[in-house]
């Protein structure tokens, strides 16, 4: 099922991008074609990203410092909802993400089956994920297992899709990147009915160097843990 | 009275004067100073009369004044980790807090309402 264009309207892409100029024009101008109201977050970044995003058709929100992708992320929510978002989906600004699978994305929440989709680059496309990435993310998968009680496939995929009520029972705490785990123990703990859904991942030179590394994980891990036990 | 004695003393008759005066100042909301009046009480008394932290410490089980010390500060040291740990925490989340709410303002002032809408080349 194709996402009709007149959902799109509603259908609110959220992208949270720190010095990101070099890629963010290319990934804001897709979505704008394919019909989706395109928020960037430039999180405090010092380079044009702002600028490339909102020349691309993007509606631009600026935190003056940088917060983090998770703390810019909730910021796009609440523009997104205050403006009668029916759907949210984030997306990451490196250019990973491929436009088309918004639509597949969205699908089941226009269909009623689930409030929340998490996009999973291991249903159908594994098989383009390096190696030391692939080892990583099934850490991840495990960690989140352990903690959160909720068996995913992948477990910090940049693309999700939320229904209004999923995006309003939402609430990021966690600033920086352990954000993604943190929005799965929101899910489980409020109940909203999740599917995952298979996405494409593009690893280029630009999205790697970006991309997280093994060193950042035992800090988003302990940021995690310190706000769970905190919380 | 050795030297580290008179030293440590002085230190810790103006700490006391400063609790003093900020109870004084601070009598809406005294917890704060009564705790650290009471902290620089203490250390005056183990400074002048060593052998008195010795009784105490074995009254709580403990052979020697010393022991009770390094135990005392070390425990200190942990709870005030912790809660210097709560409180960037919550500077942290207040702050994001506003960067959010002034990003949210000033997208409200400069994003056009056209903008809300998909481009009229959208792909149908």
């Amino acid at each position: 099922m194709k996402v009709p264009v007149e959902s799109r309207v509603d259908t609110w892409v959220v992208i949270a991008a720190y010095n990101e100029g070099a890629v963010i024009g290319g990934v804001v101008r897709e979505l704008v074609l394919d019909g989706y109201t395109v928020i960037v977050v430039d999180d405090g970044s010092r380079d044009d990203t702002g600028a490339q995003a909102q020349a691309a058709g993007a509606v631009m929100l600026r935190h003056a410092i940088n917060r983090g992708q998770g703390a810019a992320l909730q910021s796009g929510f609440r523009y997104a909802l205050d403006h009668g978002a029916r759907i949210v989906v984030t997306f990451d600004a490196d250019g990973q993400h491929d436009v088309s699978d918004v639509s597949r994305l969205v699908e089941p929440i226009l269909g009623g089956e689930a409030d929340i989709a998490l996009g999973s680059r291991f249903l159908e496309h594994a098989a383009g994920v390096p190696p030391a990435r692939r080892m990583l993310l099934r850490a991840a998968v495990a960690f989140t297992s352990v903690v959160s009680g909720v068996s995913l496939t992948d477990a910090h995929n940049g693309m999700r899709a939320l229904s209004r009520r999923a995006a309003e029972q939402v609430d990021l705490r966690l600033d920086r990147m352990a954000h993604a785990s943190e929005i799965i123990d929101q899910i489980v703990r409020t109940g909203l009915r999740v599917t995952e859904v298979p996405v494409a991942v593009r690893y280029t030179p630009y999205s790697v160097r970006k991309g997280q590394h093994a060193s950042a994980a035992a800090r988003i891990a302990l940021d995690y843990l310190f706000h769970k036990l905190n919380d | 009275m050795g030297l580290f004695q008179i030293v440590a003393l002085g230190f810790t008759a103006v700490m006391l004067v400063v609790s003093v005066r900020s109870l004084i100042r601070a009598r809406s909301r005294p917890l704060p100073s009564v705790f650290w009046l009471l902290i620089w009480s203490a250390a005056g008394v183990a400074l002048t009369m060593p052998n008195a932290t010795t009784r105490v410490a074995q009254g709580l089980g403990i052979r020697r004044g010393a022991d009770l010390v390094l135990y005392s500060t070390t425990l200190g040291f942990l709870i005030g980790s912790y809660l210097v740990y709560l409180k960037v925490r919550q500077l942290t989340r207040e702050i994001t807090v506003l960067t959010r709410q002034l990003a949210i303002l000033e997208a409200q002032r400069t994003n056009a309402p056209e903008r809300h809408t998909p481009s009229s080349t959208a792909r149908k």
